[in-house]
C-alpha cells in the first residue's frame, strides 16, 4: 500500500467573484467528510483558486483501502426456514444481502444455537476508482452560490464547466464528473498564449503555471496587489487605506495581476466624496485614493496584461463620462429645488401596503414628537425641519440613477441650498447605523427621526404581515431593528419599547383600512426586538446566556438600555464569592414557592408572624425597602444587589428555624406570603433564580 | 474603422460561424433581446444561430443631444447561439479579433452580471464584458425565457457597437463616430435625439398612451385567445415601448409602473406558452438539422 497525492483542476468560464472562498470551503469540507466515510486516509486537502480555475490537492491518500476478513452473524438458522421447510424471507433476505445463494452461506453455533453466517472475504478497493465519484459528490452538496445550466447539459454548476484535470500520484484518471470528460490537459495564461497542453505530472502542471506566471494560490496573489497597491501609495504620499472587499474581490477576478495608477482631471473633485467612491470604487472597481483624509483624482487599476498607454487610456477615458452625468444630474436637482417638491413623495411608493412616501413622512411627524417626549425629556427642537426634508433626496435625478447615495446625496443638496449644518447632516445621519461598525447619530433631533424612521418601517412590516422568514426580510427589518436597539444602548436611552410600537402601529391603523388591528402583531414585534436584543447581548457586549435569559424573558416590557444595565450587574456579582449566598435562597425560595403551586400575593399579617426568625426577616424587608425603591428608581442596580445581599442570612436563619409548611393553613400561607415577597423583590431584576454562580 | 464596417465585419464572423444574418425589426424596442429572433427562439428544443444589428430605444436616457455619452436611440449587434457552444467566450474573443481589438494589448475582463426582464419573465446568468474598464457587451446564459424553463441554453452576446466605435476611432464623444468615411454619427442622429428627448420628456401624452396600452393588451389578449403567438407578441412589444415613454414622461408612479410590468409579464407568459404549443403542433421542424 502506498501514499500518493492527488491533483484535480476545474476550468472554468470566469467564476463571479463574490462567496468563492465559502463556496470552495464548502467543498473541501465535503471531500474530507467523503474520504473519511469511505475510509481512506489522507493528511491534508487545500483548495486554489483563480477566476477560471478551482484547484483541489489532497495529500498522502492511501491507494487501497483493504477491508479484512471478517464473519457476519446472521440470524438463527431455524428462522431462515418456514413450516413447509421452504427458504424463509428472513434467510432468503439475509443471502440477498450479501449477493450470495443461500446454499453457500455457513452455519455456527454461537451459545448453544445455530446460526447462519456470511464469510465476508478480504476486499481490497483500488482508492482511484471512487475518487470520481466522491469528488462529484463534494460538487454537487454545496449549495453556497447561484447555479446555472448551459448549452444541452443536464448538470448545474456556478459557470459553465471548460475542461476537468485529474491526476492521482503522476496517473491520469479518464472518467466523468458531473457529466464532463476527465482529461489530462489545461490551459495556459488565457490572454497571452491560451496554450491547451497536456500535463505529464503533478510538478509539471504547477511549474507550467509558473512558466505562464499565473498566479494560481489566491492567498499569495492578494498578498501580492495588497503589496503592489500600499507601493503604489507610498510613491505617490497618499494615505494608507486599502478596502479589504474590493482587495478581495479584485484578487478573484483575475490569476495574472498588473496594477497601474490612473488619474482624473481634477475639476471632478468638486463632486461630493460619495459620487467620486460611487463611480471610481463602486463600478469602476478602483482604488481610489485618499491624502490626509481627502480624495485625490488619482485611483489605483488591476488589469490581468501589463500595462500599456491603451489600457490606461481606456480606463482614465471611461470615468469621464460617468463623472459628467453626475454633475449633469447635480445641478438639474439643484435647479429643480427638490426641497419644495414635498407633494412628490405621494407618488414614491414605501410599500404596498403601507402607502407612499409621503404618507411614511406625516406619520414621522406625529411618531417623532411621542419619541420626543418619551426618551429625550423633549430636548429634541428641530427634528421635524428634519422629517419634513429627510426623504426629498430619493426624488432627486442622483439617487434614481445610484440608489446607494440616498441620504448623503441629500446632505450635500441641503447644505448647498444653505439649510441649517446638523439638519443637512440629519438627513445622511438618520439611515445610520447602517453597517455594524457604523457610529449612531451625533445629535438628538437626528436620533429621533433615525429611531422614529426606522420603528415606523419595522411595525409596518410586522401589521403588513410580512415579518422575516429565513432569507426574506422585506425593507431590511432585521437590520432597522438592530440599529435602533444600537441607538437605544449607545445613546443609553431609556424608553418603554411596547409604548413605542403601540403609538406607531395605532398611526398606521388610523388611515390604512387594508390592515388588520391584531394584538399579535404587536406582540410579535415586541418579541422580534428581544430577540434582536438577545444576541446584540450576547454578541457584541458578550454575556452569558442564562444571564441575559434571566433578564430578558422574565420581563414584560423592553426597555434595552435598564436590560443591559441589569444584565451588567447580575453578570458583575454572578461569579463573586460574596454573592454565593443570594443565588442560592433565591433559587430556594422559587422552588417553595413552585411547589406550593399557589397565589401568595395576599398581604402578609403580622400577628400570625410566630417565630423570631420570621419576625426579624420581615423586619429587616421593611427596613430595606424603602432604599431598594430608591435603587430602582435610579436604575441603581449594583446597589440594589448589594442591599439585597445583606438579607441572606436572615433568610438562612428562617430556613433554618422556620417550617414553611405548617400544619395551620394561615400560618403557612403567610410564611409563604413571606416568601412571595422576597421572590418579588428579586424579579425587580431578572429571574435570577434561575442562575447558578 | 468605421461604424458599418464595424457591423460588416461581426455579421460576417458571426455568419461563418453558422448565424443566420437577419435585419433589425421593425417595432421600436427597448433591447435586442426583445426582437422574435431573440425572445421567440430561445423557447422550446429547436436550435438557433442569428447575428442581427437592432436600433434600440430608452427613452430616459435622452439627453437632447448635450451628452457625449448617452442617447435614446442606439444600436446593439445581437448574436443568438442556441444550443450555447463550449467554446462560446473564445469565439466571442475571436469575433473582437475580427475588428482590430486584440486581447493581447488590451484589458479585457468578464464582471459578472446577472440579467433578468421582468416584462418577458426572463432571466439569465452571465457577464459584462469590459474593455480597459468600459462595458462593450453583455453575456448572458438564458435560464428562463416567458416564465418557461430554456432547454437548451441559449447563450445571448449583445455588443454595444457606439462604444466599440469610441475605442477603434479613439474618440470621446460618440457624435464623431464616423458612420462611413464621409458622413458622422452626430450627422445623422443628432436631430433625432434633439426631437425625441423634446417628444419623450415633454409632449408624450400620457392619457392617450395609457389608453393606447389598455387597447393594445386587450387585442392581444384576444390574438393569444385565437392561438396566434407570434403577432401577439409584436402588440406587446408595442406596450413595452409604450411603458417606456410613459416612463420618461414621469407620468406614473413606481407602484403604477409596477402594475404595467405585471401586465406585460402576465402576456408574455401567455404567448411563450402559446408559440411553444404551435411550434410543437408543426413537429419542431427546426430539430432537423440535429
Amino acid at each position: 500500500m502506498a501514499n500518493k497525492n492527488l491533483l484535480f483542476e476545474i476550468g472554468v468560464e470566469d467564476l463571479p467573484s463574490k462567496n468563492l472562498k465559502s463556496f470552495l470551503e464548502k467543498v473541501k469540507n465535503n471531500i474530507e467528510f467523503h474520504l473519511d466515510k469511505n475510509s481512506i486516509n489522507f493528511s491534508e486537502c487545500k483548495f486554489y483558486f483563480t477566476n477560471i480555475r478551482l484547484i483541489f490537492v489532497i495529500k498522502d491518500i492511501n491507494d487501497e483501502i483493504i477491508h479484512e476478513k471478517k464473519l457476519i452473524k446472521g440470524p438463527p438458522l431455524q428462522k431462515c426456514f418456514d413450516e413447509k421447510n421452504n427458504l424463509s424471507k428472513t434467510g432468503e433476505g439475509f443471502a440477498k444481502k450479501y449477493n450470495i445463494d443461500f446454499k453457500d452461506l455457513n452455519t455456527k453455533k454461537i451459545n448453544g444455537e445455530d446460526y447462519v453466517v456470511f464469510e465476508k472475504p478480504k476486499l481490497l478497493i483500488k482508492t482511484k476508482n471512487i475518487l470520481p465519484k466522491i469528488l462529484e459528490k463534494a460538487l454537487i452538496g454545496v449549495e453556497e452560490q447561484k447555479k446555472m445550466k448551459w448549452g444541452y447539459a443536464d448538470v448545474f454548476f456556478i459557470r459553465p464547466i471548460r475542461w476537468m484535470l485529474l491526476l492521482f500520484g503522476d496517473e491520469s484518471i479518464k472518467s466523468e464528473i458531473l457529466g464532463i470528460k476527465i482529461d489530462n490537459f489545461s490551459y495556459g495564461h488565457r490572454w497571452l498564449s491560451n496554450k491547451k497542453i497536456k500535463i505529464k505530472n503533478q510538478k509539471h502542471f504547477f511549474d507550467f503555471l509558473q512558466n505562464e506566471n499565473i498566479l494560481y494560490d489566491n492567498v499569495k496573489r492578494k498578498d501580492f496587489i495588497c503589496e503592489s497597491v500600499k507601493k503604489i501609495i507610498s510613491e505617490e504620499e497618499c494615505d494608507e487605506k486599502i478596502d479589504e472587499e474590493l482587495l478581495e474581490e479584485l484578487s478573484a477576478m483575475t490569476e495574472t495581476p498588473h496594477l497601474y495608477l490612473g488619474s482624473f482631471p481634477e475639476k471632478y473633485l468638486e463632486l461630493p466624496k460619495e459620487v467620486l467612491e460611487y463611480v471610481i470604487q463602486d463600478t469602476q472597481k478602483h482604488f481610489l485614493l485618499y491624502q490626509n483624509g481627502k480624495v485625490t483624482n488619482k485611483f489605483i487599476g488591476l488589469s490581468n496584461l501589463e500595462i500599456n498607454q491603451n489600457i490606461l487610456n481606456g480606463n482614465e477615458m471611461v470615468i469621464k463620462p460617468r463623472l459628467d452625468d453626475a454633475l449633469f444630474f447635480i445641478s438639474k436637482d439643484l435647479s429643480n429645488n427638490i426641497f419644495n417638491k414635498h407633494d412628490d413623495l405621494k407618488k414614491v411608493i414605501f410599500h404596498k401596503k403601507l402607502g407612499s412616501l409621503d404618507d411614511k413622512v406625516k406619520r414621522l411627524l406625529i411618531l417623532s414628537d411621542h419619541i420626543n417626549s418619551q426618551c429625550f425629556y423633549s430636548e429634541g427642537k428641530n427634528y421635524k425641519d428634519l422629517v419634513k426634508i429627510c426623504k426629498l433626496d430619493l426624488i432627486s435625478s442622483m439617487v434614481v440613477e445610484i440608489p446607494k447615495l440616498q441620504g448623503h446625496i441629500g446632505s450635500y443638496y441641503a447644505s448647498e441650498s444653505g439649510f441649517d449644518k446638523n439638519i443637512a447632516n440629519g438627513i445622511k445621519e438618520h439611515y445610520l447605523p447602517i453597517k455594524t461598525n457604523d457610529p449612531i447619530p451625533k445629535n438628538v433631533d437626528s436620533q429621533i427621526v433615525s429611531i422614529a424612521d426606522k420603528l415606523d418601517t419595522v411595525v409596518g412590516i410586522f401589521l403588513a404581515n410580512e415579518k422575516p422568514s429565513g432569507t426574506r426580510d422585506p425593507l431590511g427589518i432585521r437590520r432597522s431593528t438592530n440599529g435602533i436597539l444600537k441607538i437605544l444602548l449607545n445613546g443609553e436611552i431609556y424608553v418603554d419599547l411596547q409604548n413605542l410600537i403601540e403609538k406607531s402601529s395605532s398611526l398606521f391603523l388610523k388611515n390604512k383600512k387594508n390592515l388588520t388591528d391584531k394584538k399579535e402583531s404587536v406582540n410579535d414585534c415586541k418579541n422580534f426586538f428581544k430577540e434582536k436584543l438577545f444576541f446584540i447581548l450576547k454578541d457584541d457586549f458578550r454575556f452569558n446566556d442564562s444571564v441575559i435569559q434571566s433578564v430578558l424573558w422574565y420581563s414584560n416590557t423592553v426597555d434595552p438600555y435598564t436590560m443591559l444595565k441589569k444584565v451588567s450587574s447580575v453578570d458583575n456579582v454572578l461569579g463573586s464569592n460574596n454573592f454565593t449566598d443570594l443565588f442560592s435562597n433565591a433559587k430556594r425560595v422559587s422552588n417553595i414557592l413552585k411547589k406550593s403551586n399557589g397565589d401568595f400575593s395576599s398581604n402578609i399579617q403580622e400577628k400570625l408572624l410566630r417565630e423570631s426568625s420570621e419576625k426579624i426577616l420581615y423586619n429587616e424587608i421593611n427596613g430595606i425597602q424603602g432604599q431598594l425603591d430608591l435603587y430602582l428608581t435610579a436604575r441603581n442596580y449594583g446597589d440594589y444587589l448589594n442591599q439585597l445581599n445583606i438579607l441572606n442570612k436572615y433568610i438562612t436563619n428562617f430556613f433554618d428555624e422556620v417550617i414553611v409548611n405548617a400544619d395551620e393553613e394561615d400560618i403557612k400561607i403567610n410564611r409563604l406570603s413571606l416568601l412571595a415577597r422576597i421572590d418579588n423583590i428579586y424579579n425587580k431584576i431578572g429571574n435570577i433564580a434561575t442562575l447558578n454562580p | 474603422m468605421t461604424f458599418q464596417e464595424i457591423i460588416f465585419k461581426l455579421k460576417s464572423y458571426w455568419a461563418s460561424k453558422g448565424c443566420i444574418s437577419l435585419e433589425p425589426y421593425d417595432i421600436p424596442m427597448g433591447a435586442a433581446t426583445f426582437h422574435p429572433s431573440t425572445f421567440l427562439r430561445a423557447i422550446g428544443p429547436e436550435p438557433w444561430r442569428a447575428v442581427y444589428p437592432q436600433p434600440c430605444r430608452r427613452p430616459t436616457d435622452g439627453r437632447y443631444g448635450e451628452n457625449p455619452n448617452r442617447l435614446q436611440h442606439y444600436y446593439q449587434l445581437q448574436v443568438i447561439l442556441k444550443p450555447s457552444p463550449d467554446d462560446i467566450q473564445d469565439m466571442y474573443l475571436d469575433s473582437l479579433a475580427s475588428i482590430g481589438i486584440d486581447k493581447g494589448k488590451n484589458d479585457i475582463k468578464f464582471v459578472d452580471d446577472n440579467w433578468e426582464s421582468p416584462s418577458l419573465g426572463a432571466a439569465g446568468v452571465g457577464w459584462e464584458v469590459w474593455l480597459n474598464g468600459m462595458e462593450i457587451s453583455q453575456f448572458t446564459y438564458f435560464q428562463q425565457v416567458g416564465g418557461l424553463e430554456c432547454k437548451p441554453v441559449t447563450g445571448e452576446l449583445t455588443y454595444g457597437l457606439e462604444r466599440i466605435a469610441m475605442h477603434l476611432q479613439s474618440i470621446d464623444n460618440l457624435y464623431n463616430i464616423r458612420w462611413n468615411e464621409d458622413i458622422t454619427y452626430g450627422e445623422i442622429y443628432m436631430q433625432n435625439e434633439k426631437e425625441n428627448s423634446q417628444y419623450n420628456f415633454e409632449l408624450v401624452d400620457s392619457k392617450i398612451l395609457s389608453k393606447s396600452f389598455d387597447n393594445m393588451e386587450k387585442e392581444c389578449i384576444n390574438l393569444i385567445e385565437n392561438d396566434l403567438a407570434i403577432p401577439a407578441y409584436d402588440l406587446l412589444l408595442q406596450n413595452s415601448h409604450t411603458l417606456n415613454l410613459l416612463d420618461s414622461k414621469q407620468a406614473i408612479s413606481s407602484t403604477e409602473r409596477q402594475a404595467y410590468i405585471l401586465r406585460l409579464r402576465k402576456l408574455s407568459n401567455l404567448i411563450a406558452k402559446k408559440f411553444l404549443e404551435s411550434r410543437k403542433k408543426i413537429d419542431f421542424p427546426l430539430m432537423k438539422n440535429n
